[in-house]
């Protein structure tokens, strides 16, 4: 029971007690609305059970749904990661940072992801990585320590970059 | 029931956008930007024209913490760079050939220097394409590296791309873009 329903009990209990009447009827009229409130609470409480339950398989079968579109969707989105694309080739990123303690390549071929390729520390401060890239340009850059933007120094290629850091390109020929 | 016809409501409601939206947008831009973006990838599509790198532009802001404004300007400059490149390079362009013509565009090269190669080399442009483009990011004029990709065009594609491996020799070698092609293009006779 809420403090409010608690309030207007005790208030409709004073204003009936406050009531001439014959003796002891104070007691049974406090009796009588307690017993209407225990009453009425009994009778709301598998209202409110039946509500809850409802909104609760609602908002579950909602929840389903979402989860079964977000599945259906995440499906087709996004590159394969398990599987190089036809007529991938390997290329190797490098790049020379003896003082990084994380180096990762991000590019048009993992959704600019940082998580998602990071380099491994080598001899001399080299970090490298071989990812299989299908034919055609791509733009990458690499991410230092997790927040340094930096195109790749050993690339002779440039684009510019429309978020301010630069990004370079590696071409990777279709065998043919 | 109320709550359940409302939940039901909400749904349907959501549903049809939901939908039609690419879920990396969803999950990496804040929802009125992957919205925005959306609108923009579908206009894409409308007009035949890809949608892929508009995608990904927007994933590489996002990456970027770029603001959400910039992000949207970004994807929509792409989108008209795409427009001019498919008309620039004609009705039969293919998907690859209208996005490298696109950051040829954005790169420096014209719709001339475009036009000039698919009139000057017949058949598949994505070599070419591709060579322009990696020559315009390594400094040099778009207009001298149309005319030379022109020039090459009875040597093969694969001319063009020793053509790339000689300007980064020459780069190498500590010269200016420009006396960079000049010396390649020298060696590489005509």
């Amino acid at each position: 029971m809420t403090d409010r329903h608690e309030d207007l009990v005790e208030r409709a209990g004073e204003t009936l007690r406050g009531e001439s009447g014959p003796p002891g009827m104070e007691e049974r009229i406090s009796r009588r609305v307690m017993a209407g409130i225990r009453d009425g609470a009994q009778r709301r409480r598998p209202r409110t059970a039946a509500l809850r339950l409802g909104a609760l398989a609602a908002g579950a079968s909602a929840a389903a749904m979402m989860l079964w579109w977000l599945a259906g969707a995440g499906a087709g989105a996004g590159p394969d990661q398990t599987e190089p694309a036809p007529g991938a080739t390997r290329h190797r990123f490098a790049l020379v940072a003896p003082r990084a303690t994380s180096v990762a390549v991000v590019g048009d071929f993992n959704d600019w992801d940082p998580q998602a390729s990071r380099l491994r520390s080598g001899r001399n401060g080299t970090w490298t990585l071989e990812l299989a890239l299908p034919p055609g340009s791509h733009r990458y850059a690499f991410v230092v320590d997790g927040t340094h933007w930096l195109p790749d120094p050993a690339s002779g290629a440039t684009i510019a970059d429309d978020f301010g850091d630069g990004n370079s390109i590696v071409t990777i020929v279709g065998r043919s | 029931m109320r709550w359940r016809r409302l939940c039901c409501v909400a749904f349907l409601a959501l549903a049809p956008r939901l939908e039609g939206q690419d879920a990396r947008l969803t999950e990496r831009l804040a929802l009125p930007t992957a919205a925005a973006v959306q609108q923009l990838v579908d206009s894409a599509a409308t007009a035949g024209l890809p949608t892929e790198p508009l995608i990904d532009l927007a994933l590489e802001g996002a990456a970027k913490g770029a603001t959400d404004q910039r992000i949207v300007a970004a994807v929509d400059r792409l989108w008209l760079a795409l427009r001019s490149a498919a008309e620039a390079l004609g009705a039969g362009a293919s998907p690859g050939e209208i996005i490298l013509g696109a950051y040829g565009l954005r790169q420096g090269m014209s719709p001339a220097n475009l036009m000039t190669l698919r009139a000057g080399r017949p058949g598949d442009l994505t070599v070419p394409l591709t060579v322009a483009l990696d020559l315009a990011g390594r400094g040099v004029l778009p207009d001298s590296a149309t005319a030379a990709i022109i020039e090459l065009a009875p040597r093969g594609d694969r001319d063009l791309r020793r053509l790339v491996q000689e300007v980064d020799r020459s780069l190498a070698g500590g010269g200016t873009p420009e006396e960079a092609w000049h010396s390649a293009r020298l060696r590489f006779g005509p």
